[in-house]
């Protein structure tokens, strides 16, 4: 019997409508993909932005209420065991390496005490053991910055994801000023680059940009970008030496200079938010 | 062979619809992240520029300590607290306690001053919207070296003297040729200042960097930046 109903579809209809909806599909998969890398690479951007305004912020104020820190070179690992504290030899971190994977930035004390009121309290806690540490990049993960902010028990001073940690760092150095007279700091050059990716990257490198295509795991157009920032610390509350009373170098009273002179800075008071 | 009649496909328009939607959703996503953290950057950026005008101001009531220092009074200039070791070139507002602002244009408000406890306030509030958050900087910058300029000629200071001090890190600072006390504390020592003790004056400064303003300053108000310093005495200069 013949099939009288005239209102279906051919078969060449049929895939005429297929092709042209495959196509279709096609077209809005590519768009949706097009516009969620592009959302991923500007969001890691402004992350990255983030990133480094986050550890000018940091770096900026524990060193700025570190009270002594010599010139000496070697920083030293753990515990402060006495004063005065110290900061690592000038350093471009800007490779992989092998060892050290990582290093200690510093470790000092800090003045913590805000002097609110007219409490002036002279206690355990008014100054306190400060430690910066840096885990260097490898291929897969990014580089690490901690700052281990003491307590007043004297705790061990190690590196740990219960720290201030900043990561997406793919370089940093750090040079140091000496003051003319005193083997004391005076200020602290760092320029860091914060890594970010761009065009979806799949397998996220972290590699610094000097390794790229010659270290293992380091492919050269991975869609990275590097972000760099350099800022100034002045170690304004630097204790830069100390002279006897005159006349009773026994006595528990001194004169007292600092990189800013007479001027000492308790803790900043600093909105959380507006 | 049969054409097709129907008229009423959306294959093109709803395509372009649901693009159109896709990208909207996207647009929207990204702004509103971006909204987030234009504010967080805004925030950053306002701590770093709140450390660095404080330390400027910090230097200022350094020199207000220091003009005193010279001759154990404040000539002209308004000596505030009463019986407090700072000289100060005053204007009229708020009846006559803010630092005069040299700027052209009242580009920023006055410096008021209030005493607190045993020490000294320092209010200063910018009105300078995020986008010109640099200027204002600059400005504030600005304005603290020219009260500093102003206080040291009428007390007739060396210009070099000003000329050294100008600029912050590479000034020479002033040296304290005085006694306090070298009180140790924490756990692996370190001397404490302390603002009761003798030969040290403290001042509390103020900053608000929130361009819609802070309220009235005050020690409990946390929308302030704050920064308390001590000024160790110079001694006979």
């Amino acid at each position: 019997m013949r099939i009288q109903n005239t209102f279906g579809f051919s078969l060449i209809e049929l895939m005429v409508a297929s092709a042209i909806g495959g196509i279709m599909m096609a077209v809005i998969a590519t768009v949706l993909s097009i516009a969620q890398i592009q959302y991923i690479s500007t969001r890691d951007r402004i992350i990255a932005e983030t990133r480094a305004s986050e550890i000018e912020i940091a770096l900026k104020s524990v060193l700025s209420q570190a009270v002594e820190v010599s010139n000496d070179t070697a920083a030293g690992a753990g515990n402060l065991a006495a004063l005065p504290g110290r900061l690592a030899a000038n350093f471009a971190y800007n490779t992989i390496a092998a060892s050290p994977v990582w290093t200690t930035i510093g470790v000092f004390a800090r003045e913590v005490r805000a002097g609110v009121g007219n409490a002036d309290p002279v206690s355990a806690t008014a100054i306190m053991q400060t430690a910066v540490f840096y885990r260097r990049p490898a291929a897969a993960t990014s580089g690490v910055l901690f700052i281990d902010l003491g307590n007043a028990a004297g705790a061990a001073m190690v590196a740990g994801y219960n720290d201030l940690y900043f990561d997406r760092i793919s370089s940093i150095s750090m040079t140091k000023s000496r003051h003319p007279t005193y083997d004391r700091v005076t200020s602290v050059n760092f320029t860091y680059t914060i890594r970010y990716h761009v065009g979806g990257a799949q397998n996220k490198n972290w590699c610094p940009a000097a390794d790229m295509g010659i270290a293992a795991g380091c492919i050269a157009n991975s869609g990275w970008r590097d972000l760099t920032r350099s800022f100034s610390v002045l170690l304004r509350n630097n204790l830069l030496g100390t002279s006897a009373q005159s006349g009773n170098a026994a006595s528990a009273v001194s004169r007292q200079d600092r990189v800013m002179g007479n001027l000492h800075f308790f803790q900043p008071l600093i909105p959380k938010n507006f | 062979m049969k054409t097709i009649k129907n008229e009423k496909g959306i294959a093109i328009v709803g395509t372009a619809l649901m693009i159109m939607v896709i990208i909207s959703i996207f647009i929207l996503a990204i702004s509103q992240f971006l909204s987030q953290n234009v504010g967080t950057s805004f925030q950053l950026r306002s701590r770093i520029a709140g450390i660095q005008v404080l330390q400027e101001f910090a230097v200022l009531a350094q020199r207000a300590n220091e003009i005193y220092e010279r001759t154990n009074s404040c000539g002209a200039l308004t000596r505030l607290p009463a019986g407090r070791n700072f000289c100060w070139q005053l204007a009229a507002e708020n009846n006559g306690s803010c630092v005069q602002s040299p700027l052209p244009g009242g580009g920023t408000t006055p410096l008021c001053m209030s005493v607190g406890n045993n020490e000294l306030a320092v209010a200063l509030q910018t009105t300078h919207s995020p986008s010109n958050f640099e200027v204002a900087k600059q400005q504030i910058g600005e304005w603290s070296e020219r009260i500093a300029y102003r206080i040291f000629a009428e007390l007739g200071a060396p210009l070099d003297a000003q000329e050294n001090r100008a600029h912050l890190p590479t000034m020479i600072p002033a040296s304290s040729s005085v006694d306090i006390n070298n009180v140790n504390c924490g756990v692996i020592g370190g001397t404490c200042i302390r603002c009761n003790d003798a030969n040290v004056e403290c001042i509390d400064l103020y900053v608000c960097t929130n361009p819609s303003g802070c309220g009235a300053f005050a020690a409990t108000n946390e929308r302030w930046f704050r920064q308390k310093i001590a000024v160790i005495q110079t001694g006979t200069l």
